[in-house]
C-alpha cells in the first residue's frame, strides 16, 4: 500500500531531495523542485502535519531562513515507499 | 519511476559545485602553489624565499585563504540564489568513500609504475602525466560532466600539461609551466561555471519564504 502523503508528485520530490541531506532551506527546495512558493509551502505543511518533515524558522544574518529536514519517521516512510515501488515494478515486469 | 526518485536523491551531490566555486578555488590553490614554487626557484640564493619553511608557510596561507573564501562566497553568492544545503554523511557513505579512495590510490600507484617502467622517457614527464590524469579524474567527479564543453576542459587538463612539458622551453618553464597550466585550466573552467550560474540565477528578494 503506497503512502498517499509521499505519493503525491510534488511531495515525493521534496521528500526524495531531503532524504539525501542533513537539512536544506526553502530556497533550495524552490530551486530544485521548480514549484511555486505557495505550492511548496502547502506541500511542506502537509508533510509537517504527517510528522515527516521538521520545519525551523531562523535568520541568516538579517534575512529570514526556513530550514527543513526529514524526521526519523519521514526517512522510514520514504524508505518503505521506495521499497514498495521497487517491489511493485518488479512484480509487474 | 524508481529512476526519477533516484535522480532526485542524487541531486544534492551535484549541487556542491553548481556555482563553480570548487573548480575556481582549486585553480587558485594550484596556481598559487605553482607560482610559489616558481618564485622559490628564481629567487636569489640566500634569500628567505629559498627556505622550505617560507614556502610551507605561504602554501598553508594560500590553503586557508581558499577554505575561508569558499565559505564566504557560498554565503554571499550561492545561498542567496539557489539556497543552502547541508549534506548527510552516513556511516555506509563514509566507508564507501574510504574504500573508493584506497582503490584509487592502488590504481594510481600501478599506473605510475607502468608509465615509469615502460612508457615515458623521463620521470618528470611521468609525474606530470600522472598528476594531469589525477586532476582530470577529480574534475570529472567534481563537475559530473554536466555540460558538453566540460569534455573540452577535461581533454585539455589531461593532455596539455604533458605536451607543454615536452616542448623545448628551457628548464625553468618546462618544469613549472605544466603545473601552472593545470591550475589555470581549473580556474578558467570555474570562472565559466560561475558566470553561467550567476546569469541563470538572480538573487531572490529577501524574505522569499
Amino acid at each position: 500500500m503506497l503512502d498517499r502523503v509521499i505519493h503525491e508528485p510534488g511531495r515525493l520530490m521534496i521528500v526524495a531531495l531531503l532524504s539525501a541531506v542533513e537539512e536544506a532551506d526553502f530556497l533550495y527546495l524552490l530551486h530544485e523542485t521548480a514549484l511555486n512558493k505557495g505550492t511548496l509551502s502547502s506541500h511542506l505543511a502537509r508533510l509537517e502535519e504527517a510528522g515527516y518533515v521538521e520545519i525551523t524558522k531562523t535568520y541568516r544574518g538579517k534575512v529570514p531562513q526556513t530550514l527543513l529536514k526529514l524526521t526519523r519517521a519521514g526517512r522510514k516512510a520514504f524508505d518503505q515507499y521506495r521499497k514498495t515501488v521497487k517491489e511493485a515494478l518488479s512484480a509487474g515486469a | 519511476m524508481a529512476d526519477q526518485i533516484d535522480d532526485y536523491v542524487k541531486r544534492p551531490m551535484r549541487y556542491q559545485n553548481i556555482d563553480g566555486l570548487d573548480e575556481l578555488l582549486i585553480g587558485v590553490l594550484l596556481t598559487g602553489v605553482g607560482l610559489l614554487q616558481l618564485f622559490r626557484e628564481i629567487a636569489p640564493s640566500g634569500s628567505i624565499w629559498k627556505h622550505n619553511a617560507t614556502f610551507e608557510v605561504c602554501a598553508a596561507a594560500v590553503f586557508f585563504i581558499v577554505v575561508y573564501d569558499r565559505k564566504a562566497l557560498k554565503k554571499r553568492v550561492t545561498y542567496l540564489r539557489t539556497g543552502y544545503v547541508k549534506c548527510r554523511h552516513t556511516r555506509k557513505g563514509v566507508w564507501r568513500i574510504v574504500a573508493g579512495a584506497l582503490m584509487a590510490i592502488a590504481v594510481a600507484f600501478a599506473t605510475f609504475f607502468v608509465l615509469y617502467r615502460f612508457a615515458l622517457p623521463s620521470s618528470k614527464l611521468v609525474v606530470i602525466a600522472w598528476t594531469s590524469a589525477l586532476w582530470g579524474l577529480i574534475y570529472a567527479m567534481l563537475t559530473w560532466m554536466d555540460a558538453a564543453w566540460r569534455w573540452v576542459v577535461l581533454v585539455a587538463l589531461i593532455v596539455a600539461p604533458p605536451v607543454v612539458a615536452m616542448l623545448p622551453l628551457g628548464h625553468l618553464w618546462s618544469d613549472y609551466l605544466p603545473y601552472l597550466l593545470q591550475g589555470l585550466i581549473f580556474f578558467v573552467s570555474g570562472a565559466v561555471t560561475l558566470t553561467l550560474y550567476l546569469r541563470r540565477n538572480p538573487v531572490l528578494e529577501q524574505g522569499v519564504e
